[in-house]
């Protein structure tokens, strides 16, 4: 049978795990849909691509860019979820106390500042910003094809 | 940071994405418009199905996703004012 203490313990780390999992699910997600987009942005410019398939993979393109936007705020309120559950589990800091003289991770100053903005929602931009440069893109590919037709 | 002030983080993130996405839609929606009696091209197509796809995501983002960010932030809110009060009573009863 297991002790308060080890139960703690165990719980820690299958939360810790989660919460870990949960980080490289969401860095993954991210890593694949800007290797996606960095894949589909030059069918744009291509030469020998048809307007039909331009227009396609545009479509495609900021599709994806609204769902990765989606994806990210759902998986952000998770990590925070998870970050929540293991704050709990850590000792609280007491009024009296100084905060250095208890080990912490998922809470105290340090940790706070290493949440603070724009860092940590740096990810959380980067839908918008392909967004962006898919909508530049097709108006620079529309523009520079127009100018070559005589 | 406090969990209510991460659930806050969250619902102006979701405000903001919601509004962008509208203003995008109607932009798009305004240029398909234009486009289509302007040009006989395809062009008018593609922004109509942008404005779709913004809008929608607009629609998605205050009908679906706020809602679900609103109810965390308001549990937050509770469950720390619970412990606020349990902490309270612990320090009067204490001294």
């Amino acid at each position: 049978m297991l002790n308060e203490d080890q139960r703690m313990q165990m719980m820690y780390t299958g939360l810790a795990n989660c919460y870990i999992g949960e980080r490289n699910l969401n860095r993954l997600t991210s890593q694949l849909l800007t290797v996606v987009n960095l894949a589909a942005l030059p069918i744009l410019t291509a030469s020998q691509a048809s307007m039909t398939l331009r227009y396609f993979v545009f479509t495609i393109g900021v599709l994806l860019c609204v769902f990765w936007f989606f994806v990210n705020q759902r998986m952000r309120a998770r990590i925070n979820y998870w970050q929540r559950c293991l704050a709990k589990i850590e000792p609280k800091v007491e009024a009296h106390e100084i905060p250095s003289t208890v080990f912490r991770v998922f809470t105290g100053a340090d940790f706070e500042k290493s949440l603070r903005p724009p860092r940590i929602y740096a990810v959380n931009l980067l839908p918008w910003m392909f967004a962006f440069l898919w909508v530049a893109m097709l108006v620079i590919t529309l523009f520079s094809l127009e100018r070559r037709v005589p | 940071m406090k969990w209510s002030e991460e659930c806050k983080q969250e619902v102006r993130e979701i405000i903001l994405g919601g509004i962008a996405f509208g203003v995008l839609g109607v932009i798009s929606l305004a240029a398909a418009v234009v486009l289509f009696f302007v040009e006989t091209k395809i062009h008018w197509a593609v922004a109509a199905i942008l404005s779709v796809i913004f809008l929608a995501a607009a629609g998605w983002a205050f009908f679906v996703e706020y809602p679900i960010d609103k109810d965390r932030q308001r549990c937050a809110l509770e469950e720390e004012a619970k412990e606020e009060a349990g902490r309270q009573r612990k320090h009067t009863s204490g001294s």
